[in-house]
């Protein structure tokens, strides 16, 4: 594998891993809202 | 595991060595459906009698576009070699050579299971079951079973398209309403001319591929015939919650104006015999006004229930 393909690969992860974290904390923020809305009911 | 690369694709790296782009991954979920599919489904939310807390009702119709989402890559996962033979679709990730098909397979099942889960979780175990069989009618139903097969694969296979009203009211009241239910039948007898009339002018992309759509097998002129049929039916299920008086006014004067124009619209490619697409205005014209007539009358039916209640 070339250097360039490396590197390629790595911003693809790192772009993959950014995102992941992104859905990951909006899923915690919405099922910790959901625990409150079914509490308040 | 070998997946087709068209011969004009650029593809630098082996997608077995590259991750997905997320990009991708966001565009196995077909976006642009999703749109009409939400709006429906939220638009039955919001004309169901009751309340839902805010963010009850925000997780209902994100399970929705998740639920749609990941039925949308598995489709793009079991149809990825036809997409291939197709113009319209040969550029999505999977026929592009930009993703593994274990990838989308992977993506759709846990979207699909994550969707249900969250909805069940946030609203009610109808609305979650709701969607699953909204989710397993469009994968095994139509995609696997109906669309190889016959030229009748959208007019049942519609159905998985109409269940989002069902959905968005169940999550409110925990069952299904005569509305939602008229709804539902809007939705189902609206996919005809509305994928025939797309047809119509995509035919040779459907003829490349096998797919057995109605311009492919019967014709031209059986398929403009069927449009005209099928919205005459469309019609009736439009005018059905006024007359069952499930809405008032504002809905049936907007169904009506609506279906006219439709109608207006299907007659005249009924009477057309045209079958070079780059002479298809009335029929482009007629698909992209089907999207905007679902888009009004469910507008109309939210607006006809805030009327009624103030």
């Amino acid at each position: 594998m070339t250097p360039e393909e490396q590197r390629a690969i790595r911003a693809r992860q790192r772009s993959r891993s950014i995102a992941t974290a992104v859905v990951l904390i909006a899923m915690v923020i919405l099922f910790f809202g959901i625990t409150l809305a079914k509490l308040s009911h | 595991m070998t997946i087709s690369v068209p011969a004009n694709a650029f593809t630098p790296i082996d997608p077995a060595l590259m991750p997905a782009d997320w990009r991708d991954l966001v565009a196995l979920t077909k976006p642009r459906v999703l749109t009409l599919v939400v709006f429906i489904g939220l638009c039955g939310m919001l004309a169901a009698p009751g309340h839902i807390h805010p963010i009850l009702g925000f997780a209902a119709i994100l399970g929705i576009a998740l639920g749609a989402g990941g039925a949308g890559a598995l489709n793009q996962w079991y149809e990825a070699d036809r997409d291939l033979l197709m113009k319209r679709t040969a550029n999505r990730p999977l026929p592009a050579g930009r993703m593994l098909r274990e990838t989308a397979l992977h993506f759709g099942v846990g979207l699909s299971v994550f969707s249900v889960l969250l909805t069940g979780l946030a609203t009610n175990w109808l609305a979650a079951g709701i969607l699953a069989v909204s989710i397993a009618f469009y994968v095994f139903v139509y995609t696997m079973w109906l669309k190889p097969r016959t030229p009748q694969n959208i007019v049942i296979g519609g159905a998985a398209g109409a269940f989002p009203p069902l959905i968005g009211w169940a999550a409110v009241t925990g069952d299904i309403g005569m509305l939602p239910l008229a709804l539902f039948f809007l939705v189902f007898f609206w996919t005809p001319p509305h994928f025939w009339a797309l047809s119509l002018f995509v035919r040779m992309d459907y003829a490349n591929a096998g797919i057995p759509m109605l311009p492919v097998v019967a014709g031209e002129v059986v398929t403009r015939r069927q449009i005209l049929f099928y919205t005459s039916i469309m019609g009736v299920a439009a005018m059905a919650p006024v007359l069952l008086g499930l809405t008032g006014l504002v809905y049936g004067i907007t169904a009506l104006v609506g279906t006219l124009v439709f109608a207006a619209m299907a007659l005249q490619v009924s009477l057309r015999r045209e079958d070079d697409p780059a002479n298809m205005k009335p029929e482009r014209r007629l698909f992209k006004y089907s999207m905007l007539y679902l888009f009004i009358l469910f507008g109309a039916v939210v607006a006809d229930r805030w009327v009624l209640a103030a």
